[in-house]
Parts: C-alpha cells; structure tokens; sequence
C-alpha cells in the first residue's frame, strides 16, 4: 500500500472517531458552538482527504454530513438527535469503507450506492422537517420560589435550590431547633422567615409553638438538601430552581444591556485593520460586563464565542452570542443547561489540582533534589573506596525509596477526578434508550461528587452503558407489564457511586422484572456453559455469576438497542482489566442490582510484551535496557549455560521459553531476538521468539494459589481478554 | 476587592482630568495610570499590564482616534484591552468616530462620578 494511502487510512480513521464522538456529546448540548466546530472541521479534513485519494462516493457522502453541520452552525437548522444519528450512520459507513480500502486499496463497488443512499437519507430528512422548535418545557415555577429569588435577586444567579420548611407547631416540644436546622444547609444562600398563621394577639401566643414558614435558596443539588433535611419534622419543600428561572426573574441591569449593545456596534463596523483587536476587546468587554453583574455562565459562553470569532476570522460567532443575550430570554433558558454540561467538559479536559497538592509536590522535589546532590558525596566515596560506602548508599536508597514513594501517591491523588463526568451523560443515554425500546424510565443518579482516579472515570463509560440497556431492555418492564404486576407504570432506574475504604462503588439498581435463576440453569445449559450437575452444586451467587460468562444471554431475542447479549461478559473484562470487581443480584419480579467495586487509584505499569512458546509475556519496561538481534556468533556456550556477548559485556543468556518450561516456536541457529534488562545491578539478556509491543497496563499481584510462583510479578488484562503474566525479571537474574 | 487590582490607564492631556479619574478610580479599588497622549499610551502598554483605557479624545501629538486605531492593531492580549472613550463632544457623529476607530464605550464630559466607576467597573469585569 503506498505511503499516501496508509496517511489517509490512520488519518480518516482518527478524523471519524473524533467526529463520531463530537457529534456523541452534540447531542447532549446542541448548542455547543466548539464543539459543532470541532465536528465540522473533523467532516470537512475527512471529505477533503477523500476528495484527495479520489474516493469520490466517500467525499460525497461526508460531505451530507458535513452539511447538517454547516446548518447547525448557521442556526439554519437545529442538530436533531434525528440528524446525529444520520452523522453517526454516515462515518460507521465511512469506517466500513475504511477497512476494505485497508484490505483492497479501494472502496467496494457497491460504495456509490451506499453513498447514495446515505446522501439521500440526509436529504430526505431536510425535505421532511421544518426547523422544529425545541422540546424542552419549562414548568413554571411555584410562587414562592419566584418570590424568593426576587428578593434575593444578588445571589439569585447562584442559587440552584429553594427550600420551604414549615416545622409542625409542636417540633419545638420535641427539641427540635428547625431555625439552626435550615441555618445549616449545605450552601446555604439565603434565609428568610415569615409567619405560617397569622399572629394572634399577644397575650394568647403560645411561645413554644413553632408558628414560621422558613425558606431558603441554597447553592447545593437538591439531592444534598435532601439529604440534610431527611427527619425534620414539618412540611418540607425542595426545589430545583430551573435555569431558565434567572433569565425570567432577573433579565440583565439596563447598563450592561447598553455596553453589550455598544460591542455589537463595533463588531458591526466596516474596517480592514484591527479586525482581531477589535473582536477580542469587544468580547472581553461583553464577558466582562456581564461577569460585573454575576453573570458567569453568560460570561464564559460570550468569551466562548469571542475565541471562536478570532480563530474563525469571523465576527459571527460572537455577533450571534451577542444578540442572544439580547433577545428573548427563553432561548437562553434552554442553552443554559448546555452550560454545566459543558463546563464540566471542560474540566474534564483540563485539570485542577489544589494548589496545596502543588506545593507538596513543590516540597518533595526539593527533598529529591537534596537526595540528589547527596550522590555526589557518594560517588565521591566510591572513587575514594571509602569502605563506609555500602552503608552510606542504603541510607541514600532508603531516603530515596520513601521520597519516590510519596511522589507515587501525591501524583495518583493528583489525578483524582468525580464521576460525575461519566455520570451526567446518562440522563440522555436512559432517556433515549427508554424512547426506544418504549418503556417509562426514571433515573435517579446519586454520588455524582464521588471520585475515582481519572483512568477509572475515563473507562467507566461503556461498561455502564452497557449496564443501563441491559436494565431498561430487560429488566424493567413495559408500562402494561408493570400495571399489571402492581407496580409503578414508570421503572426506576438507579446509578449510584460511593466511596468505600479504598474502592469506589458503583451500583446500577432497576425495579423491573428481576432474573430467575432458573432460566440463568437453562441458558447455560443450552449454551454447554455448564452441566446439570455442575449447576445443581452451584450457589445462588455464583449462578447469576454465569451472566458473565462469555456469550451468555437468557434474551432469546435480539433487540436494537441491547443486540445479543455480548455486553455482560465485555462489562466483566473491561472492569477487570482495571483491577475491579463485578457483581449482580436479582430478585424475581423486584428488580436487579449490579455492583461495580473499582480500585479507587490506579497504578499503570509500562509494560513490553514478548512472545515466547506462542505464549505471550509482559516485561516491565523500566527493566528494559534494550531490545536486539544478536547473531549466533555471539552466543557461547559456558558450562552449562549460555552467555552472549553484546556491546563488550557478556550477558547470561536466558531462553524465556526454556526457564518458563513452554516451548520455543523458533529455529535455531539464526541468532536470536533478546531483550537486555536489568534489575538490582543484575544484567541480563532474555532471549524471545518475538517482541509484540509496548503497553500501559495496570498489573495485579497474584492472589490465591498462585501467590509467591517464582518469577512472576503478577498478572493483566490485555484488550481481547487474555491474561498476560508479567515477568519479575529481578528474581529471573538471579 | 481582594482580587488583584485592576489597572486602569487614563491617557488625557488635562492633568486636571487625570487626577480627577485617579481620585475617583482609586477609591474605587483600582490601580490607575497615567500618560499625556496617544504615544505615550501605546509605549505604557508596553510594559504595564493594563485592563482598561480611559481614552480622551483630543490629545496632542497622537489623539485619541488614531491611538485606538494603531492599538486595535497591536498583537494580542494588547490590542484586546478595553477601551473607554471619554469626550466633551456628545454628537453622534463623536460617538461614530470613536467606536470606527475601536472604542468599546463611549462617556461624555463632565464625568459622573458613579458613572465612571460603574463603567469601569463592567468594562473590567469587576463585581458591582
């Protein structure tokens, strides 16, 4: 294949994946102008190098695409999920494509076709719809939280919660203090109080009856408030302050209405020179002024705008934002949940880190440059032969040892990051899937705070996707079902993380139609998973365990959404490969709970894998001095060992195969392939059949019966599943 | 404020003008400094770093006008900064000339006390 192809096959691909998962998060906050960019430009590059390699039908088909994302950018026509997923068919087309040019070095005949119907599909889609106005309602508002925030209009704009509480008049006998109660809300904003009945006169007020209503605007998620006020006694009211109630209730001050007004003016002027000056200031100047009157969020999405303007050589972007601030609030109500979703984007792009964590690092590498700058003493020593050598260098190594060790943990607390990045894409994941396989889902999702390391979020995704569609495919039951079982019409649906002692738990929780066990004992018969007998001996525990097994699905049936009962064993594989655990448990006709228990930190190794007897092995990189030929010459025989002889050193040469007992798929006499590795001052030369690549993987020490097997480390996952055993190559040298 | 201070850069020939803002400013919460013209705005710019210019628009050497229209040409951050034009001209044709040549916003003398505070303090992006 030549050069050019292969460049378009890894660019393409990459180019595909990008726009895949742009248009992924698009359709969770449609109106993320960067990330519509971003997909547009990742559909333009991919339509250009198809163009390029003259894979016309491609081109044109990306170019549908890019299309809808061109409409979407002009505001011509909303990014439908509809839309998205049309996108979405488009690239897996273009990744189909992709493997048989790979193959063929050409697209299929029967790509012009594809394509055309592809491109039709789009535009039948843009015949069939008008700009359809956005699904999103706003209930209105109770009275008394309008009421609230009017009068609380300086933190209004921070406020996501209301509270109405009116203690039972008698809370005061039974000690309770209801006033300290709401002083102590999480975030507390804003307290205010008012009589619940009016004030009789005042020889006949009881003072010890609790007569108030209380209400507060607090900064913190309904769940919290919930939580804290769980066991009061009284009326309790908590409500989440929707978005678009601060648009409402407090539209911007009339001066910073004017200063918007004047940017809008300069951006709108006709001039050759100073075009980026002009826009940034005129962008800084509107983030500004709305981040003087507390308006962050608007702040950030004007600055938003403003860079996208620079970087597009466009007033546009900006021009548009501007005028959306102008006009009618409700357009920026529906945006506004855009907005947390895309902040924490955001931040799962970029890192925070407490600057108390800085400045431990700060510490410890100037303990480490002490250590450092020690050595030379040492090495001094050393050249002096002085004989308090040995002791003066584990004093060093120990210091050293501790040092590094600190650095380890303060790095891995560093990349700790809450779920909630994972966790909040899931209301549009449960609402889709729920749409369609046409079953009345509820989801609740609790302990978005908790924190895992970054590595652990990242993965969590997919595995709880999978979890979720197993739930609402086959677990809860269709609104019929449930009435008729006596249950609720609509299915609960459950996410829940906590932190327990060093593991992060997470707990996917459905109310709908459980698993008998008994057909988990048929379907792994019939699937020869396990015989009769083997299943009569087997606990409740370990039969729902059997889910897990590779190919197993009880679903008889093949839905769209859930496909063929593949995800339960991918769900095990990939929460195993980071060190996890996964467990189910069912009851019939109540519901299924599984529970995902994650390592909270994890530790990757940088690992080389080697093959030797068709079996492969995991080296630790950090050991690896080097990988070489060696020819045959070099390697003799000494005793009964041999030796090679490689750069003027003489290395013991180790056959891998022959020390682990497997045998060596090679042929003698040709040289050999060798991995040179060190450890503890030991060298030595690994003779393998192969050398496969290099991975970042998190290797788990043995457990069980294999506890303390000699040359072994411990054991990890590859991608495919298999279990790749790492080599402990100190104790190999010895 | 327990942020940083903003700096304010008043660039007027009136030295009358310039202590006026910088009583005003300063009690307000900001850093302000001061040049006489256009070029010795630009040269400030330079090496301080600024977050507003209060700009008058009749200056010797380099007025106003021509100030804003070579600084919107600059690199960024520089050309960025927000500019507030002040002027005892309230015609519109002024107020035209001024946001042509890149201001963000436009006062008219005399100044109002609050007024300029409160400018300064949205052009800045500094809470009320």
């Amino acid at each position: 294949m030549n050069e050019f192809l292969q460049q378009f096959l890894i660019e393409s691909r990459e180019l595909a994946d990008a726009a895949s998962s742009g248009l992924l998060a698009l359709e969770q906050s449609p109106h993320d102008a960067e990330r519509l960019a971003e997909v547009f430009r990742a559909l333009h590059t991919l339509k250009g190098g198809a163009g390029v390699v003259e894979f016309f039908a491609m081109e044109r088909a990306v170019h549908a695409a890019e299309e809808v994302l061109t409409e979407a950018r002009m505001g011509k026509h909303p990014l439908t999920t509809e839309r998205v997923g049309h996108c979405l068919t488009c690239l897996d087309q273009v990744l189909a494509w992709l493997d048989t040019i790979e193959r063929s070095e050409a697209l299929p005949d029967t790509a012009a076709s594809e394509a055309d119907q592809i491109v039709r599909r789009f535009e039948g889609d843009r015949a069939l719809s008008a700009p359809d106005s956005s699904s999103s309602t706003e209930r209105a508002p109770a009275a008394w939280v309008t009421g609230l925030l009017k009068g609380h209009h300086a933190v209004a704009p921070r406020a996501l919660t209301a509270v109405r509480f009116v203690p039972s008049a008698d809370c005061l006998h039974q000690g309770a203090d209801p006033v300290a109660g709401m002083m102590s809300l999480p975030d507390l904003l804003a307290l205010d109080f008012s009589a619940h009945l009016p004030w009789g006169p005042l020889e006949s007020l009881d003072p010890f009856s609790c007569n108030l209503i209380l209400m507060a605007l607090c900064a913190a998620p309904v769940a919290d408030l919930q939580k804290h006020l769980r066991g009061q006694s009284g009326e309790c009211e908590v409500v989440a302050i929707p978005a678009a109630i601060h648009d409402f209730e407090s539209s911007l001050p009339p001066q910073v209405t004017a200063v918007i007004k004047a940017q809008q003016a300069l951006l709108g002027e006709e001039c050759s020179q100073g075009f980026a000056g002009r826009v940034a200031s005129a962008g800084l100047v509107a983030a500004n002024a709305l981040r003087s009157c507390g308006r962050l969020e608007l702040s950030q999405r004007v600055s938003r705008a403003a860079e996208q303007s620079l970087l597009a050589l466009s007033a546009r972007p900006l021009e548009e934002a501007l005028a959306q601030l102008l006009t009618e609030k409700p357009s920026l109500a529906i945006a506004a949940p855009d907005e947390l979703a895309q902040a924490s984007d955001l931040a799962a792009r970029t890192f925070r880190v407490d600057a108390e964590q800085v400045d431990a690092l700060v510490r410890l590498a100037g303990e480490l440059t002490v250590v450092n700058n020690a050595f030379g003493h040492v090495v001094k020593l050393a050249q002096l032969g002085d004989p308090s050598l040995p002791d003066v260098l584990k004093e060093r190594h120990e210091i050293l040892q501790r040092l590094v060790g600190q650095l380890q943990r303060s790095v891995l607390r560093m990349r700790v990051r809450p779920l909630r990045a994972v966790l909040q894409r899931f209301p549009r994941v449960v609402r889709e899937m729920s749409a369609t396989l046409d079953k009345s889902v509820k989801l609740v999702i609790e302990g978005e705070e908790t924190e895992a390391d970054k590595a652990i979020v990242e993965m969590l995704f997919e595995p709880l996707v999978h979890l979720v569609r197993n739930a609402i495919d086959h677990g809860i039951e269709s609104e019929k079902d449930r009435i008729a079982a006596g249950k609720a019409p609509i299915g609960t649906l459950r996410i829940e993380a906590r932190r327990r002692a060093d593991q992060v738990l997470i707990e996917v929780d459905d109310d709908g139609a459980g698993i008998d066990p008994a057909r988990i004992r048929e379907a792994a018969v019939a699937r020869r998973l396990r015989t009769d007998e083997q299943l009569l001996a087997m606990t409740e525990t370990e039969t729902f365990d059997l889910i897990f097994a590779p190919g197993f699905s009880t679903v008889t049936q093949v839905t769209q959404v859930s496909g063929r009962g593949v995800g339960m064993d991918a769900v095990r594989s990939a929460v195993e490969r980071i060190g996890g655990q996964v467990s189910i448990t069912s009851a019939v006709g109540r519901g299924t709970r599984v529970t995902l228990s994650l390592p909270f930190s994890v530790m990757m190794t940088h690992l080389m894998t080697v093959e030797a007897g068709s079996q492969m092995f995991g080296l630790p990189l950090e050991a690896i001095i080097e990988t070489t030929r060696v020819p045959q010459a070099a390697i003799s025989k000494v005793g009964g060992a041999s030796v090679v002889v490689l750069r003027n050193r003489t290395l013991p040469l180790i056959d891998l195969a022959g020390v682990l007992g497997v045998q060596a798929v090679r042929e003698d006499g040709d040289g050999a392939t060798v991995v040179v590795a060190a450890a503890n001052g030991e060298w030595g030369a690994f003779q393998v059949d192969r050398i496969v690549e290099r991975l970042d993987l998190m290797v788990k020490p043995l457990e069980g019966l294999l506890v303390g097997t000699p040359g072994i480390v411990g054991t990890t996952l590859l991608g495919d599943g298999r279990v790749l055993l790492v080599l402990d190559v100190a104790e190999m040298l010895q | 404020m327990t942020s940083t201070p903003k700096t304010i850069l008043v660039a007027d020939d009136a030295a009358l003008v310039r202590l006026f803002c910088r009583s005003i400013l300063e009690s307000a919460g900001f850093r302000v400094e001061e040049a006489l013209n256009g070029f010795e705005a630009l040269e400030s710019l330079l090496t301080k770093a600024v977050d507003l210019l209060i700009v008058d628009i009749n200056m010797p050497q380099m007025d106003g006008l021509s100030f804003l229209r070579s600084l919107r040409q600059k690199e960024l951050p520089i050309a960025a900064i927000p500019a507030l034009v002040v002027s005892t001209e309230s015609s519109m044709s002024d107020f035209a000339a001024a946001r042509a040549a890149g201001a963000n916003y436009y006062l008219v003398k005399p100044i109002d006390r609050e007024q300029l505070v409160e400018f300064a303090r949205m052009l800045c992006g500094v809470p009320a």
